[in-house]
């Protein structure tokens, strides 16, 4: 989860910068790099459900 | 449209003597302006002459007050200060034109590196405010440790930056004509692909040492190195309580050594993103003005990855996931944190000119006052938000909304308008409210002073508004990042200015947050970031730092009845 998350990072990124090299259209650069942006948020939230999926509020140690 | 005539008669039926007044009013107005007039009219029989060119004679002829007229003592102020106080270079020659010239420019240059010193320390003075806040939405039991975060991350953080992280960020920013040039700093990497020229760091003034013994390079370190220990005490308030000292320490070097220096090069050092305007036609390139995207989001994103990592503290949450609130103990010590840092602000965005003469520096002025009512008015929009949602004004929330609307105005604040600075720190001031709820119910993400949300959250807006609100009428000696013309966002025109400040948020969530994440996660690998559960339970301070910071205090240990003396 938390590579995926990741890469989902890095992946947005890439989407956003690939806008300023595939068209000169502004329009188009601006939704490419909406969602560009919006994958980079969706690789955030993947990294942090790695992490709570074994969060210290879940275990049974009484550490809650 | 109503007529003059018309006006005239209408004020006429109303008040006759105001009539007759403004009658006598505009015939001597007439009588005065019409020979004005003709005076200003350029004379056809009389050719227009060059204004004579000052000579160095002119200059000797200029009178100086006398060492006796001096000796009486000047308390108008009238003589102090005079031809005879400009240096000349050769004192047989007497005072000539050029020393006159020299002593102009030394002035501007001299103008702009107190300016800039002197607001650069009132960004250091930020660190006590960032230490108040954090400290006071802590628990008692952490004050010292929670407080020596915040001030060895000082002492870290600039020594990693003196060190490469300078270097790194502006070692090839040469250029920076209002601190007269810093032409030691003149070499950029860059990688050649699809046809552009991509800057990634800068490769002068390691260490400050062979031609960054500059003293233009020496007041640009100091001004760069307070806005990096900002972005580095961010993270101190999101992993506290619970983080280990030794890990805080790497942590904070590595960021003042490597990501934080890297997107600083980017965005101010001449790096990719600020050529993105010039390279790619995006406006004028990634701007962040005093840095919602260099300090504040860079600051942000290191502290959600360090949350997430370090964990949530124990008791934060319940096993069904609700959250738990686990109050500060001070809440003097936050809102004095707070005022303490809106007043260095003034310093962190009106300084970022780096210079008050010249090239346009005179918007310091605009720039502090746009300052100003942002954070008011994130407070406003925090506060409006509680007590509409939670029935009382909440003191915490109302403090991060100020901090919020002076994080989202830093990127804008010399490119906007005072209408839209309200907006941008209103919104903020909202802003900051949904996302801390969000990271804390939605995402479990514990962070006890709201850190990712006031600056990561509200620094990615700040970034954004500025594509946005930007108006165009600033003019920083006529260019911004190498494009000729004012910074426009996309409701004064310019689409293009949006899409290079969506790509710096991209590069900021997409690249920093996961540099700084792969590099924490490191440290928990090798040294482990978070403290024993019965440190923890105990309290840092004994634990960690072998000190409490109230010694006075008897400390029970939550949820067991049990002084920690027992």
């Amino acid at each position: 989860m938390k590579i995926m998350g990741l890469i989902l990072l890095i992946g947005g990124w890439l989407i956003a910068v690939a806008g300023l090299l595939i068209t000169d259209a502004t329009g188009m650069r601006m939704i490419m790099a909406l969602v560009g942006f919006g994958t980079t948020i969706a690789g955030l939230m993947t990294v942090n459900k790695g992490h709570t999926a074994h969060a210290i509020w879940k275990g049974r140690g009484g550490l809650a | 449209m109503i007529s003059p005539n018309r006006l005239l008669f209408r004020a006429g039926r109303r008040t006759p003597s105001r009539t007759l007044y403004a009658a006598v009013v505009l015939a001597s107005m007439i009588s005065f302006a019409v020979p004005i007039r003709a005076a200003d009219a350029p004379s056809e029989s009389v050719p227009e002459e060059a204004p004579a060119a000052i000579t160095t004679a002119d200059i000797k002829g200029v009178s100086t007050p006398s060492t006796d007229d001096l000796a009486k003592g000047d308390p108008g102020g009238a003589l102090t200060g005079s031809a005879a106080d400009i240096v000349m270079a050769d004192a047989k020659k007497g005072l000539t034109l050029v020393d006159v010239v020299n002593q102009v420019g030394q002035n501007r240059i001299a103008i702009n590196f107190v300016w800039t010193l002197i607001t650069g320390y009132l960004v250091m003075f930020m660190q006590a405010g960032f230490a108040l806040v954090e400290t006071g939405l802590c628990r008692a039991k952490n004050a010292n440790h929670t407080m020596m975060m915040n001030f060895m991350v000082y002492g870290f953080g600039m020594f990693a930056y003196w060190v490469m992280g300078f270097a790194i960020q502006q070692g090839g920013s040469a250029g920076v004509t209002n601190l007269g040039g810093l032409n030691p700093l003149n070499n950029e990497f860059k990688l050649s692909l699809f046809g552009v020229d991509w800057g990634l760091f800068g490769t002068k003034g390691f260490f400050l040492s062979d031609t960054g013994y500059d003293v233009g390079v020496m007041v640009m370190f100091l001004f760069q190195m307070v806005f990096m220990d900002t972005a580095a005490t961010i993270v101190t308030g999101a992993a506290a309580e619970r983080w280990k000292f030794a890990a805080f320490a790497m942590s904070s070097m590595c960021l003042a050594a490597i990501w934080y220096p890297l997107f600083g090069n980017w965005a101010w050092g001449g790096g990719w993103l600020s050529q993105l305007g010039a390279n790619f036609k995006l406006g004028h390139g990634y701007c962040d003005f005093a840095g919602s995207g260099v300090v504040h989001a860079v600051g942000g994103m290191s502290a959600f990855a360090v949350a997430m990592i370090v964990g949530p503290r124990i008791g934060k949450y319940n096993r069904d996931g609700s959250p738990n609130a686990l109050p500060g103990h001070d809440i003097t010590m936050v809102l004095l944190g707070c005022f303490i840092l809106a007043f260095g602000w003034f310093g962190f965005n009106p300084g970022s000119t780096l210079g008050a003469s010249g090239a346009g520096n005179l918007r310091i002025g605009s720039i502090a006052v746009n300052t100003m009512l942002a954070g008011a008015t994130g407070s406003f929009g925090a506060l409006l938000y509680m007590w509409i949602r939670f029935g009382k004004p909440d003191a915490s929330m109302s403090g991060n909304g100020l901090l919020a609307g002076l994080v989202a105005i830093t990127a804008p604040s010399g490119f906007v308008n005072p209408v839209g600075s309200v907006i941008i720190g209103f919104v903020a001031g909202f802003l900051v409210c949904l996302s801390v709820e969000f990271i804390e119910r939605v995402m479990k993400v514990d962070d006890p002073v709201g850190a990712t949300s006031v600056h990561g959250t509200c620094g990615l807006w700040g970034v954004l508004s500025l594509g946005l609100f930007a108006d165009g009428t600033s003019n920083y000696g006529g260019s911004w990042n190498g494009v000729n013309g004012s910074v426009t966002g996309l409701f004064y025109g310019d689409p293009g200015q949006f899409v290079a400040q969506l790509i710096g948020c991209a590069t900021l969530v997409g690249i920093i947050f996961t540099i700084a994440y792969v590099f924490n996660a490191l440290v928990e690998f090798f040294v482990g970031q978070r403290v024993s559960a019965e440190a923890e339970l105990e309290g840092l301070d004994l634990p960690e730092m072998g000190a409490v910071g109230y010694p006075e205090f008897q400390l029970v240990l939550p949820g067991t009845g049990h002084s920690m003396e027992a």
